[in-house]
């Protein structure tokens, strides 16, 4: 990637997260109920400030990092433009998986129970959408497949949250299927930023790989790159770090699709060069996102998927058209 | 029927009295409640027997203080089919739930009964006097009121105190205004509602929302944590802990949420934050 545009993204991601940071519902920053509470009561304007505004800012950065690196090396495994974690099921895996473990009480036996419900989650929808589709399958019949999953997953999570023992399990279905930070804790950073880390770790070694495999598999075989090896570790990181990323938020869709397209134009075609700058166009994404959900200060907080569908599906009936004229 | 149907309407605004006659006239022997709320009062003030059915919801500890009385019952969820066969000659319902089922029932001559939902402490007595009126045991009724009363006036604030303010902050950070009954037993203890400081009125607040406010007091339902969801995580937030200067009560919400005399004990409870 040329430096120019990847320093913007730094600096981009730097400033949306102070932003974040700063803002409170209906975008006051810092208003005057803030200084006299930071003059008058400076241990009320700490707990504000670090144990519910950094929960949100990093949660939003590393879970929109997450999504954007996932669905940029979906699209360089599956050499497919449109193979975004939401679009293909795996997202709605991860949030069957934490869903299960969240409402049925699982979660209180152990604290990573519900980032490992998510991964599994993720982790299963993955496996079973290359069972259906093959290994080797075309564009379409992998999209096909991939909306079977998410239909599936979404379908047994309703179904779940129908049945959970909880009164309010039912009307929490939105959330799962759109996503939410709000009044998320520090205790949400401890269980899901560890293993986002590993996965997005293990997913930024994998850059030499799918540069060859796009080069065919035969010529990736002959460069040395153990196909194999390659797949499962791509679905072993997207699984941890888009599954403990769903089992905190819920699933957040089109980041992973519209972020590794953002960046393509300056960082090239290669699908290795496309990674750290996808992740950090993600977490841009998500960061800005969640700072537009707190524009509307009457009622409850709109959800961040519909913040990101209302940009992303746009952008998805841009990409099917340039596909379908042949420009990709 | 149409008399005793008469009857219970008019006993709301009529004195004690007609009401009296009409349960001597006929009292009913069969009753099916059909509405958590009317399951409370039922339970209470039902001669042995007389209560046939209670709703589902009932059975729930965590709605109902009393759901262990509901094990010999027939449970319902209000439904038609499932309350016909019971050949009730009273269906005690609710005015906002199983709307078509109520329709249904008159049309078929079922004497339903219909108890409006409690949104103040005035409610409270209006609603326990109606149900042991369509019980027929309106002596029962007045004893009630007259405890619940007696519990209550122990509570009560001055107005100087109002200066006060409480969150009545529920699951999901739901706060409570005016025109419920919870924000009316906040008021009766001396307490400004913080609903409408911050015109938040029956709407919801997140947890820094609710910090940036600064009630004087916090009122939350204890999480169920036996029952996990995201609404009762928000009521579970560290931030809601950690500050030394927030004070917090915890009031279950079955409480004050039907019109029970149990809306006394919260007034109680309220009334010790308030003197701490």
């Amino acid at each position: 990637m040329r430096r120019g545009p990847f320093h913007i993204l730094i600096v981009s991601v730097g400033a949306l997260f102070l932003v974040s940071l700063l803002v409170t519902r209906g975008l006051t920053a810092f208003d005057s109920a803030w200084w006299t509470m930071l003059v008058f009561e400076p241990g009320l304007a700490e707990t504000v400030f670090l144990e519910i505004r950094m929960p949100r800012a990093v949660l939003g950065l590393a879970v929109g990092f997450s999504l954007g690196i996932g669905g940029a090396i979906m699209q360089g495994l599956l050499r497919n433009p449109l193979a975004d974690p939401g679009i293909i099921g795996t997202s709605g895996g991860a949030a069957l998986g934490a869903v299960v473990v969240f409402y049925f009480g699982f979660a209180g036996a152990s604290p990573l129970a519900l980032p490992i419900g998510g991964l599994a989650g993720a982790a299963v929808s993955l496996v079973l959408l290359f069972v259906i589709a093959g290994w080797a399958a075309s564009t379409l019949t992998l999209i096909l497949a991939g909306i079977a999953v998410a239909a599936l997953s979404g379908a047994l999570t309703s179904l779940a949250l129908n049945l959970a023992p909880s009164p309010f399990a039912a009307f929490e279905i939105v959330s799962w299927t759109m996503g939410s930070l709000t009044d998320r804790s520090l205790d949400h950073i401890w269980l899901a930023l560890p293993l986002m880390a590993i996965g997005s770790g293990l997913l930024l070694t994998l850059g030499r790989s799918l540069d060859a495999l796009s080069l065919g598999e035969d010529t990736a075989v002959t460069l040395g790159v153990d196909i194999r090896r390659t797949r499962f570790l791509a679905v072993s990181g997207v699984a941890l770090s888009v599954g403990a990323a769903v089992s905190v938020t819920g699933v957040i869709g089109f980041i992973g699709l519209v972020a590794p397209h953002l960046v393509r134009r300056y960082s090239g075609q290669s699908p290795g060069a496309t990674l750290l700058p996808s992740g950090l166009a993600g977490a841009t994404l998500l960061l800005a996102a969640d700072i537009v959900v707190r524009l509307v200060s009457i009622g409850p907080e709109l959800k961040l998927g519909v913040i990101t569908a209302l940009v992303g599906a746009p952008f998805l009936l841009h990409l099917i058209s340039r596909t379908r004229a042949g420009g990709l | 029927m149409t008399r005793v149907t008469f009857c219970s309407g008019v006993a709301w605004a009529v004195a004690t009295f007609i009401a009296v006659v009409c349960a001597a006239v006929a009292a009913p022997k069969r009753v099916v409640s059909m509405n958590v709320c009317t399951d409370h009062l039922a339970l209470l003030l039902a001669a042995p027997g007389q209560l046939v059915s209670v709703t589902w919801l009932a059975q729930d500890p965590w709605l109902n203080p009393a759901a262990t009385q509901t094990k010999s019952l027939h449970i319902n969820r209000g439904t038609a089919e499932e309350v016909l066969p019971l050949q009730a000659d009273l269906v005690l319902a609710g005015t906002t739930t199983t709307r078509q089922t109520v329709f249904l029932m008159r049309r078929l001559g079922v004497n339903v009964v219909e108890v409006p939902p409690v949104r103040s402490l005035v409610d409270v007595r209006h609603n326990i006097r109606a149900v042991a009126e369509a019980l027929g045991r309106p002596a029962d009724g007045e004893a009630l009121v007259a405890r619940f009363e007696a519990d209550l006036s122990a509570s009560a604030g001055a107005s100087v105190q109002r200066l006060r303010s409480a969150a009545l902050y529920g699951s999901g950070g739901h706060v409570a205004g005016q025109k419920t009954l919870a924000g009316d037993v906040a008021e009766h203890v001396g307490f400004r509602n913080l609903a409408d400081v911050v015109g938040a009125s029956g709407g919801s607040l997140s947890v820094e929302e609710l910090l940036f406010a600064r009630p004087d007091l916090v009122v939350l339902s204890p999480p169920q944590r036996d029952r996990p969801s995201l609404a009762a995580m928000t009521l579970d937030h560290p931030a809601l802990r950690l500050n030394g200067t927030l004070r917090r009560v915890e009031i279950p919400p079955a409480w004050w949420t039907c019109e029970t005399p149990d809306a006394a004990k919260a007034a109680t409870q309220l009334a010790a934050a308030r003197d701490r």
